[in-house]
């Protein structure tokens, strides 16, 4: 199909659809006039039955507890499946880091670049540690706390070689660090089930609202998503770094 | 103006998917798809807002102040992990498929045999 035949193709069917779409979007109750009920029953009962303030927090992790259950082993599936693409092929080798594009000198770090590296690293796992651990008190949670954790990582890419990135996840059991989590809010959901209780039913105590220790597993599964999303996300850039900068096809230097 | 969050949703995943119908680069046709995909936040997000709400936070707020829906901003939340997660997958198989047949552009790839 040539490309023009191609566009005029499109053009026609995404007139007729954007038509349609924004057709049925106009039948909908308009912007601004929320009509629940949904939202509105979470947030009347989350501070009394969840000792919870936080809306997001309350329905990823407890209303609809199971769904997040389901995405967290989305992607726990995808970076498995993403590492077993990624693995060396036989007709492959491994060789030291340098830059893939011929005649280009490996890329020498400044000192500036390398010292604001150093000091980003910390406090972007501080940030990280705890947007994880007040999930569940303010704007954040697993997810964001654990994206912001693999990316303290990449400061340690950015300011520093390629191996220093490749020995946390060879001397640290990152990978162990990954399954860990996804099993830990596996395990958290099923403990109700032990005691004859409905899946992911907390059993522990609510705690005064707005405590740090309240909201009763929630923070939990708050701490098993983000180390499950921390880990995953750096095996993800360790394994695409090392596409890029050490492996190459048999025969080709 | 109460049509212009679904209008901007439209032309986002329009504009998205005339990305991805025309693209000659994989990696090209990802950043298409997320364009798409990101309309869904959008539509997401707007359907759950109520004129004048803040964030479905409680802390230090007088009872009874308008506050937007959480469950349309948890399933947006649900959106980003999958879409990040395609993403990644897609750009896997654009990169093995480049070391197999030398090239980016999804029209001229050569089928491949498991």
């Amino acid at each position: 199909m040539s490309g023009r035949l191609r566009v005029i193709l499109f053009l026609a069917a995404a007139a007729a659809f954007g038509w349609g779409l924004l057709d049925a979007l106009a039948g909908i109750p308009p912007f601004g006039d929320y009509r629940g009920p949904y939202g509105d029953v979470v947030l009347q009962t989350m501070g009394e039955l969840r000792h919870t303030q936080q809306g997001v927090a309350a329905v990823t992790f407890d209303y609809r507890g199971f769904d997040t259950l389901g995405e967290e082993f989305i992607l726990f599936a995808a970076v498995a499946g993403a590492l077993l693409l990624m693995r060396r092929q036989p007709s492959e080798k491994e060789r030291g880091a340098h830059d893939q594009a011929p005649g280009h000198p490996a890329a020498r770090i400044g000192p500036a670049c390398r010292v604001s590296g150093l000091i980003m690293f910390p406090f972007t796992l501080l940030l990280g540690i705890y947007v994880v651990l007040h999930g569940h008190l303010s704007p954040g949670g697993g997810f964001q706390g654990g994206v912001l954790l693999a990316s303290a990582f990449y400061f340690v890419y950015l300011s520093g070689e390629f191996e220093d990135l490749a020995s946390f996840v060879k001397e640290h059991p990152v990978e162990l660090t990954e399954s860990a989590g996804a099993a830990a809010f596996a395990l958290l959901a099923a403990i109700p089930l032990l005691l004859g209780e409905p899946c992911m039913k907390n059993i522990l105590p609510f705690g005064e609202k707005g405590e740090l220790l309240s909201s009763g597993m929630l923070p939990l599964f708050n701490i098993a998503v983000g180390i499950e999303v921390g880990a995953g996300f750096l095996l993800l850039v360790h394994a695409f770094l090392k596409q890029v900068l050490l492996i190459r096809k048999e025969g080709k230097k | 103006m109460t049509l212009l969050p679904f209008a901007v949703t439209v032309w986002l995943f329009l504009v998205g998917l005339y990305g991805v119908a025309t693209s000659r680069n994989t990696i090209h046709l990802v950043s298409c798809l997320f364009v798409a995909q990101s309309s869904t936040y959008v539509l997401l997000l707007s359907i759950g807002y109520r004129k004048g709400g803040t964030a479905p936070i409680v802390d230090k707020l007088p009872s009874g102040a308008p506050l937007v829906d959480p469950v349309v901003q948890s399933l947006a939340l649900t959106d980003i992990v999958v879409g990040a997660t395609v993403s990644a997958l897609i750009l896997i198989c654009a990169l093995q498929a480049h070391k197999k047949g030398g090239t980016l552009d999804p029209r001229r790839e050569t089928p491949m045999r498991g």
